[in-house]
């Protein structure tokens, strides 16, 4: 019976001992998030500022 | 009589067609009409030049974009080095296209009495529109190499 029970014990000692060893898988940080998110943002914005640039009119330009 | 008004007719219309082109000739010949006639010429180049640019612009943006969609699908991880180096690039891009943006409708705003001036034939002040025009080209033109720069530093970082 004691024998049991330190077979036992030894069991969850190891149990949670490769709890502790066991590395968590690496998360995205809000830092990543927040950058991609701004750079997203700017590139929109410059494909806005494309179609809606204004320009001069060919009328308005002397030729000859 | 019918002569005598024919021949006169004949010598009006000869004297009119005469005078007109004196004229046309006299205002090609204008120093100031071939200079703001110059002007256009630097118009045209720059906007071409301003098309080119965009075109790489699109493609940069394009391939960053995909990257982008990338990273975020498969929760790719960035180096912190990579991280950093981006942050400060993309806080450049923003700070380049603010300037950029500050520009918007500046070309708008001096075209508007562009037809004005030719038909009054104001050459100088024509000459001098197109000038002021040109140096938001210049500036446009500048800004977005920069930010076809930074983009293309971007691109090279990612993933």
């Amino acid at each position: 019976m004691k024998r049991k029970s330190a077979v036992i014990g030894c069991c969850l000692l190891l149990l949670s001992g490769c709890r502790f060893i066991k590395k968590d898988d690496p998360q995205v940080d809000q830092a990543q998030t927040s950058m991609v998110e701004d750079l997203n943002q700017v590139i929109e914005e410059l494909d806005g500022f494309q179609k809606s640039q204004d320009d001069i009119e060919d009328v308005s330009l002397l030729d000859n | 009589m019918k002569k005598i008004t024919l021949t006169l007719l004949s010598i009006t219309l000869f004297l009119l067609v005469g005078a007109l082109s004196v004229s046309a000739v006299g205002e090609s010949n204008n120093p100031l009409r071939a200079d703001a006639r110059a002007k256009v010429v630097e118009l045209r180049e720059n906007r071409l030049e301003n098309k080119l640019i965009w075109a790489s612009n699109v493609e940069l943006r394009t391939q960053i974009k995909l990257k982008l969609i990338d990273i975020k699908n498969n929760e790719i991880i960035l180096d912190e080095s990579i991280k950093t180096q981006l942050t400060t690039l993309t806080t450049d891009l923003k700070a380049k296209y603010t300037a950029l943006k500050d520009t918007k409708g500046d070309i708008q705003a001096l075209s508007t009495g562009i037809k004005a001036l030719i038909e009054a034939k104001d050459w100088a002040t024509l000459k001098t529109t197109y000038e002021a025009i040109i140096a938001i080209q210049l500036t446009r033109n500048g800004l977005l190499h920069e930010i076809n720069d930074l983009l293309t530093q971007i691109n090279n970082l990612l993933p």
